[in-house]
């Protein structure tokens, strides 16, 4: 088989992993909007405060759990 | 014969990937620190909000990456926890 060709095993693997480090880095983003309206309440000082940190820690965490309790439920649906 | 258009395939991909990633960030630090740092737009960029802005510039990359660990490492853990609950089940306990 010839493995340059554009349909190619490797070639749909790499666009699978790009389209996966797509939606990754997209919700990291989302996460980030969302948990930053939330956390840094303040005018931003030119360093975190441990509470800022944590603060977005919590929050990422909990979309996450949140998301699996989405999950869940919809999977219970099926 | 095909194979430099594969290549060339593959680094477009990565670029637009890469220009998308950047936009992203670029329209987060906009539409957050504009909010924060010009409530009242002035008209000229006083220097107390040019100093607001690039800290709160730096502040949401940095934010930004804490996010990032903290996703990518729980979904890390909920991949691991998957595998192993199908691993169990395939073994029918």
């Amino acid at each position: 088989m010839d493995s340059s060709s554009l349909d190619s095993a490797e070639l749909q693997r790499f666009l699978e992993q790009e389209k996966e480090r797509a939606m990754v880095t997209e919700m990291v983003g989302k996460l980030t909007n969302v948990c930053w309206d939330k956390c840094i309440t303040g005018t931003p000082g030119s360093k975190f405060s441990s509470g800022e940190s944590t603060c977005l820690t919590n929050c990422a965490q909990r979309y996450m759990d949140m998301s699996l309790i989405i999950m869940k439920r919809f999977q219970s649906m099926q | 014969m095909s194979s430099p258009n594969v290549d060339q395939l593959k680094q477009t991909v990565q670029q637009e990937t890469a220009i998308a990633n950047a936009r992203a960030l670029i329209t987060g630090i906009n539409d957050h620190c504009y909010e924060k740092c010009i409530p009242k737009p002035g008209a000229t960029m006083s220097k107390g909000e040019e100093t607001c802005y690039t800290m709160c510039m730096e502040k949401f990359m940095q934010a930004w990456n804490t996010v990032g660990r903290t996703y990518v490492a729980r979904l890390q853990k909920e991949n691991q926890q998957q595998t192993a609950l199908s691993a169990t089940a395939g073994l029918g306990i």
